[in-house]
């Protein structure tokens, strides 16, 4: 049951006078009365504690089933608070690093069995291997050694075990423990930490802790000074930046004013990433915005200041989305898209005519590929025709700028289906009147106008591609459809 | 028996961090045939743990894939059936019944599914059946107010099917709907 006294994995069997004190401690392990506790601490202190302890914690961690055990054991754990920690450690100098790092793995591992509320145990652990490495000046550990390992390996418990991954936050002396390692090591944490987080799908409360969590990923929020010249492999970065976006959908506050908050944080560590981050992470941002908005507007009875919050997060959004344009102007027209249809639905025709006017400015100038033009230009009168919230004259200024756009798309057939589809805004689309009435276009005119030129176009099709057949037939099924409803 | 998973519109990552637990276990490996996807995964990650659940995975693209690989519309014939698949988007107005008949009548097909406006749909319209499987992570639409996830399982028999259709509401709620083929 009890593992050979003074021997580890990888370790060595100690000098002779080990195995008096240990089989003492072992005696002490096996008892269940406090008084033999004390036994311990004194058997403790009076030989070699470093191997004795380590044991100890190992072998304990083994065989914890009865609480009384779990005391005497822990009380070991005790000795090994500061004060009586430095002088071992001290004592033994020539002691390796990897060693005393195991020792207080398992020690980390024996807290957190024993008392998995006192955060204190493992802090002071984690503080104590601090003070070794900085002492022995023996930074930044280099992620290809064993000691390295061990020291990942004993950071990862807490991450691993904790049920709630956040307590980490709590643990002052992590963030000091991560300093220790070189970027690889460092990066090797935050991988593991976020993947923890997003995997048991942990929430996030406050923005306290969103800017504690982003602080310990700073690894992979931005480039760090020490990171290596080349490239990473672009598979890993996507898959690392792919958790780091997850996030954004944990971040639930109880409150829309801490949601917005947490937001905030959460946009400034990400801006601080470059262009190949802000790709993954500022997406689910703008979503997370829009979704506040929402929310804001569901719960507008309980506070007369929703409608200027809700302006100050459209405005989070613009900058947010202009951030993304110079790299993705088809992501940015979407997002301009999507924010145009939030706006509409808490009737703000501003920022609905301003989002839909940025997406179809980025259109004409940034999307450039004849695939990308069609299917935008679609998305466009789609998104135009769901709007009600626009005035007359906006609405009118938007759809003859649709039509025109789809008349000019390269390829004819694409040419014919959009000028056809944007006979459905002239029906069906919505506008406010003056008088605030959602009223329906309806405009038997214009429907017509667009389908007979939809027509003529196809007719040129017909000319050169048989691909225009199924076109011709849609219009006509187009044709027939307002028709039949009026 | 067929078993046909039918799903979609997850936007992971841009609007949801993962599938509802409740909805991973229940999609165990190997006990479904086809996968019919309606797009917006967005990523190859989604991709690949749809791999996991059948071999046989067709998605068609959605506004926001990523992927440029995905085609725009896919016709797929399980047993007797033969089934037209796009996103959704491209059919305007959004969601509009006779818009989608339109696309049925343009790929000659019997069953009709799209996605995109995060609604759990299933009609019945002249004969021909028009299913739409929702969100399967419940994620945000500008148009709706709430979202719930769902998807759907097509259990194909003979000129039969009967789908199953999955919503998260507190848990798990299950409705069956039958629909048999007009020859």
């Amino acid at each position: 049951m009890l593992e050979k006294p003074g021997v580890r994995e990888g370790g060595e069997v100690e000098s002779k006078s080990v195995p008096t004190a240990t089989n003492a401690a072992y005696g002490v392990v096996s008892h269940d009365q406090s008084s033999s506790g004390d036994v311990a601490m004194y058997e403790i202190s009076q030989c070699k504690v470093v191997k004795l302890t380590c044991v100890c914690a190992m072998s304990s961690s083994r065989l914890l089933k009865n609480p009384d055990q779990c005391h005497s054991v822990a009380t070991c754990a005790h000795v090994h608070c500061p004060s009586k920690d430095r002088e071992v450690t001290e004592g033994r100098a020539a002691m390796p690093l990897e060693d005393v790092v195991a020792l207080y793995a398992s020690l980390v591992n024996l807290a957190l069995k024993c008392y998995p509320n006192r955060l204190d145990y493992v802090d002071t652990a984690l503080l104590c291997t601090v003070e070794v490495f900085t002492k022995r000046e023996a930074t930044p550990v280099e992620s290809s050694s064993v000691t390295s390992r061990e020291l990942i390996r004993l950071q990862n418990v807490p991450v691993k075990t904790y049920e709630s991954t956040l307590d980490i936050l709590k643990l002052d002396n992590f963030p000091k423990a991560l300093e220790l390692h070189d970027y690889q090591g460092r990066k090797s944490l935050a991988v593991s930490v976020v993947g923890t987080v997003v995997s048991k799908s942990i929430s996030i409360p406050t923005a306290d802790e969103a800017d504690a969590l982003f602080k310990l990923l700073s690894p992979l929020v931005k480039d760090q000074a020490d990171q290596p010249a080349e490239p990473p492999d672009p598979d890993d970065f996507e898959e690392e930046q792919m958790m780091m976006a997850c996030l954004v959908d944990l971040f639930r506050a109880p409150e829309p004013d801490q949601q917005y908050m947490i937001l905030n944080v959460a946009r400034k560590h990400f801006g601080t990433g470059g262009d190949k981050r802000i790709r993954f992470t500022l997406p689910p941002l703008v979503f997370a915005a829009y979704k506040l908005i929402s929310q804001y507007h569901s719960l507008r009875e309980q506070d007369d200041r929703w409608l200027m919050k809700c302006e100050q997060i459209f405005k989070f959004c613009f900058q947010t989305i202009n951030a993304l344009v110079k790299n993705q102007p088809e992501l940015s027209l979407r997002l301009f898209l999507q924010g145009s249809m939030v706006a509409d639905r808490i009737s703000n025709e501003t920022v609905t005519y301003e989002f839909f006017s940025q997406a179809f400015t980025l259109y004409e100038e940034e999307v450039t590929d004849s695939r990308a033009q069609q299917a935008a230009i679609t998305l466009i009168i789609a998104t135009l025709e769901q709007l009600s919230s626009l005035g007359e004259e906006n609405h009118e200024t938007l759809r003859s700028n649709c039509a025109m756009s789809s008349s000019r798309l390269l390829k004819k057939p694409d040419q014919c289906r959009s000028v056809a589809t944007c006979a459905h805004v002239f029906w069906s689309g919505h506008f406010t009147s003056e008088d605030r009435e959602v009223t329906e276009c309806k405009d038997p005119k214009r429907v017509l106008e667009c389908l007979k030129k939809a027509g003529r176009i196809a007719q040129q099709c017909m000319d050169t591609s048989v691909q225009a057949l199924p076109v011709i037939k849609g219009l006509l099924d187009k044709a027939a459809r307002p028709v039949s409803r009026s | 028996m067929v078993l046909v998973l039918v799903i979609g519109d997850f936007h992971i990552p841009y609007r949801a961090s993962s599938l509802p637990p409740q909805f991973k276990k229940l999609l165990v490996p190997g006990k479904i045939q086809h996968i019919l996807c309606t797009g917006n995964l967005c990523t190859k990650e989604t991709y690949d743990y749809l791999k996991t659940i059948a071999s046989d995975v067709h998605v068609v693209k959605g506004d926001f894939d990523e992927s440029a690989s995905y085609p725009e519309q896919k016709v797929v014939t399980v047993g007797q059936f033969k089934i037209g698949l796009t996103h959704g988007h491209q059919v305007v107005p959004w969601g509009d019944t006779e818009g989608l008949a339109m696309l049925q009548r343009q790929l000659d097909v019997d069953i009709v599914i799209s996605g995109h406006t995060h609604k759990f749909e299933a009609v019945e319209n002249e004969g021909k059946f028009f299913i739409n499987p929702g969100s399967a992570t419940g994620a945000f639409n500008a148009l709706e107010i709430e979202v719930t996830p769902s998807f759907v399982l097509m259990d194909i028999n003979g000129p039969q099917i009967v789908l199953y259709v999955y919503q998260l509401l507190k848990d798990v709620k299950v409705q069956k709907i039958e629909y048999k083929k007009k020859s």
